[in-house]
């Protein structure tokens, strides 16, 4: 009880200064990666925070502070080289890519001789002040911890779920946590004596506490910022939910401190448990603190890491042949033929697209399509009818500069007042008939009253005869208003010029965004278009048709050397991947004289679709008849669906090329497609704009489900069947734990096999390495992702000189 | 003899220890035949449920037996009671069944789940229909075994082996409690046959003070089959299980208390003491329940406290003697709770939705609701009176229904055009508060004569009833002022005890249980 009494005295040491403090925080701070809600769930790279170092420098940090591994088990890659998968050329490709020193084995059969030798990471985790406890007291305090910090933080961060919400949500994290536990007794009840009152001796600022936390861990400054990393790593999810909030801060130009206020309320923890822990523990530390220093130091720990990196390399360089010989087999390519189409169609760069567009070429002979981000250069935030707030309608890595708003089509002033306050009134009655439902008492008289009517909810659920609406699609006689006219030409010029659309339009030219449909499922906007902010991505392209459509931006197009001719007509439409029906919106506006081409390519999308489904079909292990077809129809509208589609699950290559050069190719849906045309960028800005957004992005959602499935415990969300939905942003599994960060086990594998097999990604670009190269000396963060081996790249030059890749030291090779 | 018809509904039943079996044999439950098959077993069961309920509604309760030794044996009793559970469980079964095919589609033992469910399924069927105490006991007694297996469904998960571990040891004591009445209650009646004992319990034929101890046990073994407080902890740890199993457990399973009590009427009414004490219970856990409930953050956390106030409610109903009120309860709530579970992943959805809804009345306006709500209940009494007829301790629960109107109303009434939703809300009020009667009167007609009646309300009825329900309009009135409760200082620390279910389980298990660290494991980790 003294410690309590007394936190100076026990704790005098030297403090370490406040820069040097803050400095370890932020740098803790921005090794998490961002989560997003699931309401609008995007991928992001688990590792985002650690590109900056190389790819096996990372994966032994990450098994430092998870006890987590970045590369499949060692008997996944030897099982494969068992087979033949992974030949020794590979291997030895990988070996030569390996920067030399004395980390990396000397040939191939050294290389095999290691990697014989058993690899767990999951034993390599730093120890914390509570891990230790859990140890010295022989009872776990960790849990207790872990428990009770991830029911605080689902109740500060609930977005709703609880009917009687914390008091002291409007508070900092910390101050409200410190709030929180100077009442809670369960600490005391579970044995540890004297919490509320060590609790009330806290500092009531984060700064302060840090501080104080930091004098009395004694850390020396150089271990501070893995410590941190390493306590934040406990929080789980929650971490990832702090820093989206800091990056939404941060993407307006503000900077954060949410995830610093939960580094100081886990720091508090460490904090108490040395103060009412005793003497043994308190000599634990003391021999365990080093550990934080030395790490990275141990050269066979690292060469552990470096040969994993060199196995995994072969097992993608395994993967990269065929597509090589895929594409130098379709040559150099060709130049544009001179007919108009009849129709070209754009499509999201999502892989889910690829398979589409190729089906849709062999219905429609002499359609074109491209690949574009699915947000049409449209980064708006979306306010649907009735609502105050809007949704981010654009990537990530954006806050959306512009504001559009929903509102019923060709409507009065007084019609659109009518139907708002209709509307409201119907979601008012919603609200109450939903409070009758589920309030406490009030659900004692629902179920004796009315409780009965869910018989018959249970027999149309459970038989699948309700039909469940999409969710946050956009209704076809609504519209949004669009951005203003000085703006519009700006978007629609880079819209053109990105996705290489510059010349030779066709009568009409279809923009499709894509979107998901699923029920029942707390994933469902992970399936939904990532470019769009997990959202379906039809508004985006109903407004990026109507600004090409605009005749105002079609004269100032013209006067920019865009010329649209004036029968081109843009039309918006919207994929579904669940059910491959493409419908198209705004059809009263496509003049009468494009009826019969509109007609046309609407009878082509049908027939693509079948195709579609049809190859889609086997991957979920249906057979192609009308039997299997329905069945993977009926996934749509199945409540107990797990896996409603597979999304991107398999994804392994970004490129970004003329379609000439992939168009004979079936690339199994694996592939994400970049329209890109050298020729029409001599500047090479629209090279730029592709390496640092696009292809960015499919780097993130190619690690998300790398991470998922290599790691599934650690980045993934763990088991659906589990999944319990919290504070309305995530899922823990079952009754407690932390949120749940990343992919459910089941969208990366079907139960005996991965579906997505982890490779990072292949990024190959169709121009000169010299322009690549260019763009890599502008792009920092790009060159990092390239030379930490965080993604592979290749160029297509132009000429025909085969598929190069850039290989250690930025050496461009050929690879073949 | 001719084989009396009512055995058939031992068929259900056995349909489903026959699919269990074929689901055994494919463990990876590929194979479509299985599937099938269980589904045939659900259908026949609600076949032969429905039949059995007409057959009791026209012929009256029917008992009859397969094999027989001093009562014990193979019998059925087939009245409304057991007919509609069976069929309740026939079909929720069929559904959960339907719902873990693809759910639980890529998990290696997705056979294995299906089998167990299968005979789970069995087990609580052979419990509703049981015509005799050994069978209703063992089959007690399979159900909760069976049920333990689904628990433990992911062993390698610590926090589920821990929440059953803590099922498992209520249960074995509830199991102790219904062994000890049923011993009573054989040795006093000289039988083991349902109809016998309580015939004999009813004539008032056995004096002394085995009915009275018998009484209690049972009232102890329905409240801990039906979490009631305090050994309630369990439920809202055990929803670490695949979703379908929380679903037939809080549709199918727990209600077993409130089929005990009422199986039991008889024995419970010629005890008092017994009455009021599951009376108590079933209150304190109501109010406690719903307490805690509103504080949970996570979907099935809240679902899980939900079924905690609302098996004390049935079991509040219970004690009352209001037995059809009690069972209309039970097969309503099991609906709406398997739906709540089965449905769980639409949470996402529907905070959102609840988020972009327009703000409901504020101020003074927002008293409106309830004002109206309670206007039209006193306007309706008389008439919900004529139909439900009821003495003045079971009609005061109809309160219940107006309470709930009123924040119907309240939440429904816009701020600024108060009178917009007004029309509808008063109507659908109206139906509720109808339907409630009218449903209390079929069920008080179908189930005459095989319950007794109410008995008198005495001043300890009226003890606990009364602050129950001036607790529950206080728990109505804390989620109507939400914001202006919560500033005060006694309430946040109030949030805080609640959210933690005042630390019951703390108390109850801390000593019990060496809290040593257990490595977890995860599901999908330990068996790559």
């Amino acid at each position: 009880m003294n410690a309590v009494l007394l936190p100076a005295e026990h704790d005098a040491a030297a403090a370490p200064a406040a820069p040097t403090l803050q400095a370890a925080v932020a740098q803790a701070c921005r090794r998490v990666a961002p989560l997003w809600p699931l309401a609008h769930f995007v991928a992001v790279n688990p590792f985002l925070g650690l590109t900056d170092l190389p790819f096996a420098e990372a994966a032994q940090r990450v098994a430092a502070t998870e006890g987590a591994r970045v590369t499949p088990a060692r008997r996944v890659h030897a099982q494969a080289i068992a087979r033949g998968e992974i030949t020794d050329a590979d291997l030895a490709d990988a070996l030569a890519q390996t920067a030399p020193g004395p980390l990396r084995p000397a040939d191939v059969a050294e290389l095999k001789h290691h990697l014989a030798e058993p690899h767990e990471p999951s034993s390599d985790a730093l120890p914390t002040v509570l891990s230790l406890a859990t140890k010295v007291h022989r009872r776990d305090d960790e849990a207790l911890a872990d428990a009770q910090l991830a029911q605080w933080a689902a109740a500060h961060y609930d977005q709703g779920q609880a009917m009687w919400a914390s008091p002291w949500r409007g508070l900092r994290p910390y101050a409200a946590w410190r709030e929180q536990a100077q009442r809670d007794r369960r600490p005391e009840a579970e044995g540890w004596p004297g919490f509320r009152a060590a609790v009330r001796t806290l500092p009531a600022d984060a700064d302060a506490l840090i501080a104080e936390a930091a004098t009395a861990l004694a850390l020396p400054a150089a271990g501070l910022p893995l410590y941190f990393q390493r306590l934040l790593a406990t929080l789980g999810g929650w971490a990832g939910h702090a820093r989206y909030r800091d990056w939404q801060d941060e993407l307006r130009g503000d900077t954060g401190s949410e995830l610093a206020e939960l580094l100081a309320v886990r720091l508090a923890w460490e904090l108490l448990a040395l103060r009412l822990g005793g003497g043994r523990l308190a000599a634990a530390w003391a021999g365990a603190r080093e550990r934080f220093i030395e790490h990275g130091r141990d050269p066979r720990r690292q060469r552990a890491f470096v040969v994993d990196e060199i196995a995994q390399r072969a097992y993608e360089v395994a993967w990269q042949r065929p597509l090589a010989a895929k594409l130098a087999a379709t040559g150099e390519p060709a130049t544009e033929p001179a007919l108009r189409a009849p129709v070209q169609a754009v499509f999201c760069i999502d892989v889910r697209s690829e398979v589409f567009r190729r089906a849709l070429e062999g219905s429609l002979p002499g359609a074109e399509t491209l690949g574009f981000a699915g947000f049409f250069g449209m980064p708006v935030s979306y306010v649907p009818f009735g609502h105050d707030a809007g949704r981010a309608q654009c990537p990530a890595l954006l806050a959306p500069p512009l504001t559009v708003h929903e509102q019923p089509k060709r409507s009065s002033d007084g019609a659109r007042a009518a139907r708002l306050a209709q509307q409201r009134t119907r979601s008012l009655r919603a609200a109450g008939w939903q409070a009758f439902k589920r309030a406490a008492v009030a659900s004692f008289a629902f179920v004796e009253s009315l409780g009965l009517i869910y018989a018959a909810r249970l027999l149309l659920d459970g038989f699948g005869l309700a039909r469940h609406a999409p969710h946050g699609r956009c209704r076809d006689d609504m519209e949004s208003t669009l951005p203003p006219p000085e703006l519009r030409l700006e978007l629609a010029t880079n819209l053109l010029r990105g996705m290489s659309l510059t010349e030779r339009f066709a009568r009409l030219v279809l923009l499709a965004g894509h979107g998901a449909s699923s029920t029942n499922n707390p994933y469902a906007s992970g399936l939904d278009c990532g470019a769009c902010g997990g959202h379906s991505g039809e508004a985006n392209a109903r407004l990026a048709a109507r600004v090409l459509n605009d005749p105002a931006v079609r004269q100032g197009l013209a006067a920019r050397g865009i010329a649209i001719p004036a029968d081109t007509v843009f039309v918006a439409g919207l994929h579904d991947t669940t059910t491959d029906a493409l419908t198209v919106y705004d059809r009263d506006d496509v003049p009468a004289s494009h009826a019969d081409d509109l007609a046309r390519l609407e009878q082509a999308l049908a027939e693509a679709g079948a195709r579609t489904r049809t190859e889609r079909a086997a991957r979920l292990g249906l057979d192609a008849s009308p039997e299997g077809l329905r069945a993977l129809l009926a996934r749509s509208q199945d409540w107990s669906q797990p896996r409603p589609e597979w999304g991107v699950a398999g994804c392994a290559a970004f490129i970004a090329a003329p379609r000439q050069a992939t168009r004979t190719l079936d690339l199994s849906g694996r592939v994400f497609l970049h329209s890109y045309v050298w020729e029409q960028d001599p500047e090479g800005r629209v090279l730029e704009q592709i390496m640092s957004a696009p292809m960015v992005v499919a780097s993130w959602i190619n690690l998300q489900y790398y991470a998922s499935s290599v790691d599934n415990n650690a980045f993934g969300s763990g088991n659906k069947t589990l999944h319990n939905v919290v504070a309305g942003v995530g899922v823990m599994e079952g009754a407690g734990g932390h949120l749940r960060s990343g992919l459910p086990w089941q969208s990366v594998s079907d139960g005996t096999a991965l579906v997505h097999e982890p490779r990072r990604l292949t990024a190959v670009l169709a121009a000169p390495v010299e322009a690549i190269e260019r763009v890599l000396d502008k792009q920092a963060g790009v060159r990092e992702l390239v030379e930490h081996g965080w993604l592979h790249l290749f160029a297509l030059p132009p000429g025909g000189d085969g598929l190069q890749r850039r290989g250690a030291g930025g050496r461009w090779e050929r690879f073949a | 003899m001719p084989f009396p018809p009512a055995l058939l509904v031992l068929l259900g039943p056995a349909a489903f220890v026959l699919a269990a079996w074929m689901a055994m044999r494919d463990p990876t439950g590929r194979a479509r035949v299985p599937w099938s098959a269980s589904g045939a077993a659900g259908a026949l069961s609600l076949v032969l449920a429905l039949g059995a309920l007409v057959l009791a509604l026209l012929r009256g309760p029917q008992s009859a037996s397969l094999l027989a030794w001093h009562g014990a044996g193979l019998s059925v009793r087939v009245d409304v009671l057991s007919a509609s559970l069976f069929a309740l469980v026939s079909f929720i079964g069929t559904i959960v069944l339907r719902y873990s095919r693809h759910y639980l589609d890529g998990d290696p033992r997705r056979g294995l789940f299906a089998a167990e469910l299968c005979l789970t399924l069995a087990a609580v069927m052979t419990l509703v229909l049981a015509g005799n105490l050994a069978l209703l006991a063992a089959a007690w007694i399979a159900t909760s075994l069976a049920l333990h297996r689904l628990l433990l469904f992911y062993p390698e998960r610590a926090a589920a082996v821990r929440a059953a571990g803590r099922k498992f040891i209520v249960a074995r004591t509830g199991d102790a409690c219904l062994l000890g009445a049923f011993a009573l209650l054989a040795w006093t009646g000289r039988s083991a046959d349902l109809v016998t004992v309580l015939a004999q319990v009813r004539d008032g034929a056995a004096a002394g003070a085995a009915v009275p101890a018998a009484a209690v046990l049972l009232v102890l073994a329905a409240a801990l089959k039906s979490a009631q407080f305090p050994a309630h902890g369990w439920l809202p740890d055990i929803i670490d299980t695949p979703t379908p199993v929380s679903a037939l457990l809080h549709a199918g399973i727990i209600n077993g208390g409130g089929f005990l009590a009422i199986r039991f009427a008889e024995v419970l009414v010629a005890v008092p003491a017994a009455m009021h004490l599951l009376a108590a219970i079933g209150a304190i856990t109501a109010v406690y329940g719903s307490l805690v409930m509103l504080t949970q953050t996570s979907i099935k956390a809240s679902l899980a406290w939900s079924t905690i106030a609302q098996m004390g409610l049935m079991l509040l109903e219970c004690g009352l003697g209001a037995f059809p009120l009690a069972l209309l309860h039970l097969l309503a709530h099991s609906f709406y709770k398997a739906h709540g579970f089965l449905a769980s992943g639409t949470a996402v959805d529907a905070v959102a939705r609840r988020r972009a809804a327009a703000p409901a009345a504020g101020g003074p306006v927002r008293a409106l609701g309830p004002v109206l709500a309670i206007g039209l209940y006193l306007a309706l009494r008389p008439l919900m009176e004529r139909i439900d007829p009821q003495p003045a301790a079971i009609g005061a629960l109809g309160l219940l229904v107006a309470i709930g109107a009123g924040l119907l109303l309240a939440r429904a009434t816009p701020a600024r055009q108060p009178t917009a939703n007004l029309v509808r809300g008063l109507v659908l009020a109206a139906f509720a508060m109808l339907a409630y009667a009218a449903l209390h009167a079929v069920a008080g007609a179908a189930l005459a004569g095989s319950v007794p009646a109410a008995p008198a309300a005495s001043w300890i009825t009226w003890a606990i009833l009364g602050p129950t329900l001036l607790a529950f309009a206080a728990i109505a009135l804390v989620q109507l002022m939400p914001e202006t409760l919560q500033a005060r200082r006694g309430w946040r620390t109030a949030y805080v005890h609640l959210a933690q279910g005042l630390y019951v389980d703390a108390f109850l298990w801390h000593r019990l249980e060496n809290r040593a660290p257990t490595p977890t494991v995860p599901a999908v980790e330990a068996r790559r």
